[in-house]
């Protein structure tokens, strides 16, 4: 069977275009390429199981924007509640992203993104602790940041907030 | 001597006291772990070289560590630095936890490896499940390293790496009822050529693992499978490329998935090796037809459902399907469908 199926695969050709165009990923980044991509991504996974969380989710923000969409909110709605529901939750942690790379301008766009996130989260429960982690900012060195660099998994990422909730063991 | 006086010297032989033990403590600790890895197993052994000791920091490493099988005295593995950070925040909530980070790791897989670690995990102790571990390992990272073997010589380059530049992360190293997934991701260079990645999660929680992965291989130099594959099959491959895409699960049971290969500029050449009877017939009919060199451009690619239960099956009919339909319909498309995931087939049972 295994060598019909070599045969196959030489004759398995064509030069017409795929259907659906795949997300190709940098080589230093964590993601294998796809067609499908994966929401939360392994990095974002692996960020929040470091804490003992699978509540994990990212938001993709349009270049330059700020602003939270219909769908941002009820992906964040969503997550607080099947968090809520599990676990009590101690803290939020809000990574932001800019476009490009860093500047005053970028670090300022990062800073804007977190705060609108953290503002809507407060509206669903005012009483949990946000940590907001500027992934523009050189001066913020978080546990979460040093995290990402060993494995400079944080590099390709961009025009992204991340948000993980963390349950109340730690 | 005054009151004063015999205060300082207290402090002073107190402070002494504290310097001489820190100063002996990484000898200390080296030598009783040296004791316990001389005889933690009944098939391996292992040494370290030095402990060094941040105390406050709460960083302790250790170097040049070599493991070898009791057996024959082979050596398996050498790492140069496995640094543990310990959490003090965590150590006054009631939790030990500790990131583990292993640096330039050589690992050698001999045929002899895998009885004696499988010797060494039936001594263990089966660890109970606990809801809640006191013990945490939030993530191991692995940087700078490489897997060699004399198992396929013809699969290995120089100095038998079969994968160089390798890096891994492993989170939520031990479980709980609450946090059962343990995401991990890899990557490296696969035999000099191939850049390859993996991604996954696995279940540890669970009596028998469960796992998903996704991997990935590119530009895949297929002259290097030559050595190997001129043992197998009367082909030569001149030239070709490939890129190599898999989706796998299991659940305890068998592992089900499915692999999309695209090769890209392939020239092949028949060999002149023997006709080996019926095995190489397919072979030799697609050399015969003289029909295996590709423009640079062109690319060949399929998707092929399998199971593996005891043995590697493909689902024959959809692969025939799907070889009709990307050959003279649609190409392939490129990259993983994350079609399979544990999560959704946790939902399906």
């Amino acid at each position: 069977m295994k060598y019909l199926i070599l045969g196959f695969i030489l004759l398995g050709c064509s030069s017409k275009e795929p259907k659906e165009k795949p997300i190709i990923y940098p080589e230093e980044s964590a993601e294998v390429n796809t067609t499908n991509p994966k929401s939360p991504s392994i990095v974002a996974k692996q960020l929040a199981a470091e804490q003992g969380s699978h509540f994990v989710t990212e938001l993709n923000f349009d270049k330059g924007s700020t602003k939270l969409n219909q769908d941002h909110r009820k992906e964040l709605t969503r997550l607080y509640k099947e968090a809520r529901q599990e676990q009590d939750i101690e803290t939020i942690q809000i990574l932001s992203w800019p476009d490009s790379k860093k500047s005053d301008e970028q670090t300022g766009l990062a800073d804007k993104r977190a705060k609108i996130v953290k503002k809507y989260l407060k509206g669903l429960d005012d009483e949990i602790t946000f940590i907001e982690i500027n992934m523009a900012n050189k001066e913020d060195e978080s546990d979460l940041k040093k995290s990402l660099k060993i494995q400079e998994a944080y590099k390709d990422k961009t025009s992204l907030v991340m948000v993980i909730f963390v349950p109340e063991r730690h | 001597m005054s009151k004063s006086g015999k205060k300082l010297k207290i402090f002073i032989g107190i402070l002494a006291v504290l310097a001489i033990i820190r100063i002996a403590l990484p000898s200390l600790t080296k030598f009783a772990l040296n004791e316990y890895l001389e005889d933690f197993s009944p098939s391996l052994v292992a040494h370290v070289s030095d402990v060094d000791m941040a105390i406050i920091r709460g960083s302790y490493t250790l170097e040049g560590i070599e493991a070898r099988l009791k057996k024959n005295d082979r050596e398996f593995l050498k790492i140069a630095s496995v640094n543990a950070s310990l959490s003090w925040k965590e150590l006054f909530e009631g939790f030990l936890s500790s990131n583990i980070l292993i640096k330039n790791l050589e690992m050698n897989y001999t045929q002899s490896l895998l009885p004696a670690v499988k010797e060494h995990l039936a001594s263990l102790e089966e660890p109970k499940k606990k809801e809640k571990s006191p013990i945490l390992i939030p993530r191991i990272d692995l940087l700078d390293s490489r897997i060699s073997t004399d198992y396929v010589p013809s699969l290995t380059t120089k100095g038998r790496v079969i994968l160089s530049d390798l890096s891994a992360r492993i989170t939520n190293v031990i479980p709980h009822k609450n946090s059962q997934f343990s995401p991990f991701n890899v990557k490296g260079t696969l035999i000099g050529s191939g850049k390859m990645k993996m991604e996954g999660e696995i279940n540890l929680y669970t009596e028998k693992p469960q796992w998903t992965v996704d991997t990935e291989i590119l530009n895949f130099d297929m002259t290097t499978l030559n050595k190997f594959l001129r043992k197998k099959l009367p082909l030569t491959f001149t030239k070709g490329e490939l890129d190599f895409y898999a989706e796998a699960k299991s659940e305890a049971g068998p592992i089900k998935g499915y692999f999309k290969p695209f090769i890209k500029g392939l020239d092949v050449v028949k060999s002149d090796e023997d006709f080996e009877g019926p095995r190489h017939w397919i072979i030799e009919i697609i050399s015969a037809i003289g029909n295996i060199t590709f423009k640079e451009d062109q690319v060949m690619a399929t998707r092929i459902p399998f199971t593996i239960d005891k043995e590697f099956k493909v689902d024959g009919d959809e692969t025939i399907e799907k070889l009709i339909a990307h050959g003279f319909l649609q190409e392939q498309s490129r990259g993983i469908e994350n079609s399979i995931s544990l999560k959704q087939a946790q939902e399906e049972k």
